[in-house]
């Protein structure tokens, strides 16, 4: 009896039904009756999500639905900002403080005269930290720094085009000094955030290498960097991190080759390097390096800011370059590495170094 | 299916940070999701579970991607999720099974016999719904109250499209055959238009809704 009485109801009519169409025209006369009343079930059913809603009428849950968006967004938009806002900031050294959560945490260690312990210390709540930013970082610092030319601007109020200037610079120390001021003044600050976000992204890793590495570049390349090539050259394998960073400060892994043949020919020459390579490396790692440079002045105005001031930050710095570039290492070292933007611990290091320098 | 057009348009502007793309989003999808949430958990406790589940998908969206049936059934499984949690926390049935009382309270509460046949009828409903294996139940529940299609509806519960259009298929056999044996709930259905029907609504944000159902108002 059952069989006979749902024969009506094949597969097609059922779907028809869930769709809520009407049965009628598929079924029989005589289930027709049957056929409606499923069909009136199935209306009621859907009844259920079809509450009235009227425009001026608000629903039970949905200041909460819309106060969990806006709370989304605004958390997302925060995790965009520091890369996009670098300006602003700039412009709004006051700023530093509150939003410069990540940012303090690398460079408090103002305390840290310690350098390395201190660093090391907060190289893992940063790396934690800011892993989600990474990707956002790597990617949205460079785009920001492309699309809004916001690299430039630090550096090239100082003077020449990061990659003209030192290209043709083969006296380094000029340009880098030049950046100095800016970084021991707001542009520092405010580059710092994004800075430790990106240097983050790169990845604590850099930091590491940077630590250890970061005072070191005599040339100006992160040491790190400088190993890392090396290796490669050697036809060791990378591990992640360094790999990445290279890629980072590369600008890709397909410029990974020509870039290590700057570094290793280079050595202190990364200006030469820098200089004429162009556009191509000048792109990505403007990029980074913005990233970078801003992760260097973070890292060094952190350092600074936990300490008293930039001021005595630059002190700092320049003692540490001197010969490099002095102060204008840091810029530079952020410039034309782009490399040092990647090396967290660049610019760890450099924080470090214009901490000591106080001392 | 222009509304489906709209709310496609709403997610994705709503991505984008637009509030009132999001809250768009929320008018249309919202009432489907209650009622669904309603068969799972029961009415007193739908509007919490449903607020729990728009919390999620607010926090989410960003990850989301696909059209408006994609974001029904997306919406739908986050749903679910926060049901059978708040099953689990208060080791309670799935309402589909359904606490008839409350049901036949609020029929009682109504103003009109047209709601009042209404709300009873879709307590008996309920209460036939409750009365199919759970699978076939949720099946039918999320192809009729979420209007997914049978390829949403089975990513919604992860299982094979084809299990769930089986699944529905019976859900729908039995319910057949137990409205043959049910006279009372088939004389108050009955009393219902015969079909659900679109119908434009006058709610702005809402016109993003699909509205294949009638509504109380409209009785």
């Amino acid at each position: 009896m059952a069989d006979k009485q749902d024969r009506w109801l094949d597969r097609e009519t059922a779907e028809r039904l869930l769709r809520g169409e009407s049965p009628e025209n598929a079924v029989a006369p005589e289930a027709h009756d049957q056929a409606e009343r499923l069909a009136r079930t199935l209306a009621a059913l859907s009844a259920l999500g079809a509450e009235p809603l009227r425009a001026d009428e608000e629903l039970p849950g949905e200041a909460a639905a819309l106060k969990a968006f806006s709370e989304a967004r605004a958390a997302r938009e925060s995790r965009t900002e520091s890369h996009t806002s670098q300006q602003s900031r700039t412009s709004h050294p006051s700023a530093y403080p509150g939003d410069a959560g990540l940012v303090r945490i690398g460079g408090r260690p103002g305390a840290d005269r310690n350098g390395e312990r201190a660093h090391r210390r907060w190289s893992r709540p940063l790396r934690l930290g800011l892993a989600a930013a990474v990707a956002a970082g790597m990617l949205g610092g460079v785009a920001v720094a492309a699309g809004t030319g916001v690299l430039p601007s630090p550096f090239d109020g100082a003077g020449p085009e990061p990659g003209a200037s030192v290209s043709g610079a083969a006296s380094p120390d000029r340009p880098l000094v030049s950046p100095s001021p800016e970084a021991s003044g707001g542009g520092p600050d405010a580059v710092a955030p994004d800075g430790g976000t990106d240097r983050d992204t790169t990845g604590g890793t850099k930091s590491t290498d940077g630590s250890s590495t970061a005072p070191g570049a005599r040339g100006g390349w992160p040491k790190g960097v400088t190993s890392s090539c090396r290796d490669i050259e050697a036809g060791r394998t990378l591990g992640t991190q360094r790999r990445r960073t290279l890629e980072g400060l590369a600008g890709g892994w397909s410029q990974v080759t020509t870039y290590c043949a700057h570094v290793l020919e280079g050595g202190s020459g990364r200006n030469t390097g820098d200089g004429q390579d162009d556009s191509d490396y000048r792109n990505s790692w403007g990029d980074d390096y913005s990233g970078t440079d801003r992760g260097g002045h973070d890292e060094g105005s952190a350092g600074l800011s936990a300490g008293p001031d930039a001021g005595s930050a630059g002190t700092g710095y320049d003692q540490d370059d001197d010969h490099s570039g002095g102060t204008g290492s840091d810029d530079d070292g952020g410039a034309r590495n782009g490399g040092t933007g990647t090396g967290g611990g660049d610019n760890g290091g450099t924080g470090r170094t214009g901490g000591t320098g106080r001392h | 299916m222009g509304d489906d057009a709209e709310l496609t348009a709403a997610v994705l502007a709503a991505q984008n940070g637009d509030e009132t793309a999001f809250r768009a989003v929320y008018r249309a999808v919202h009432p489907r999701l209650l009622g669904y949430v309603r068969t799972l958990v029961g009415d007193l406790d739908a509007e919490d579970v449903a607020s729990e589940a728009w919390l999620q998908i607010a926090r989410d969206l960003e990850r989301f991607g696909g059209d408006a049936d994609r974001f029904r059934g997306w919406a739908a499984r986050i749903a679910r999720n926060r049901a059978l949690d708040h099953i689990r926390m208060r080791g309670r049935r799935p309402a589909i099974g359904g606490d008839e009382t409350e049901l036949t309270g609020r029929a009682a509460e109504c103003d009109t016999a047209g709601e009042a046949i209404e709300a009873l009828a879709t307590g008996r409903t309920l209460d036939l719904i409750a009365r199919l294996p759970q699978d076939q139940a949720e099946a039918v529940v999320l192809r009729v109250v979420m209007g997914l299609d049978a390829k949403t509806a089975a990513d919604t519960l992860g299982k094979r499209p084809g299990a769930v259009r089986t699944a529905a298929h019976r859900g729908l056999k039995k319910l057949a055959e137990l409205l043959g044996d049910d006279p009372e709930t088939a004389g108050v259905l009955d009393a219902l238009p015969p079909q659900r029907r679109p119908r434009s609504r006058a709610v702005t944000s809402a016109s993003v809704t699909q509205a294949s159902a009638r509504t109380q108002k409209d009785m």
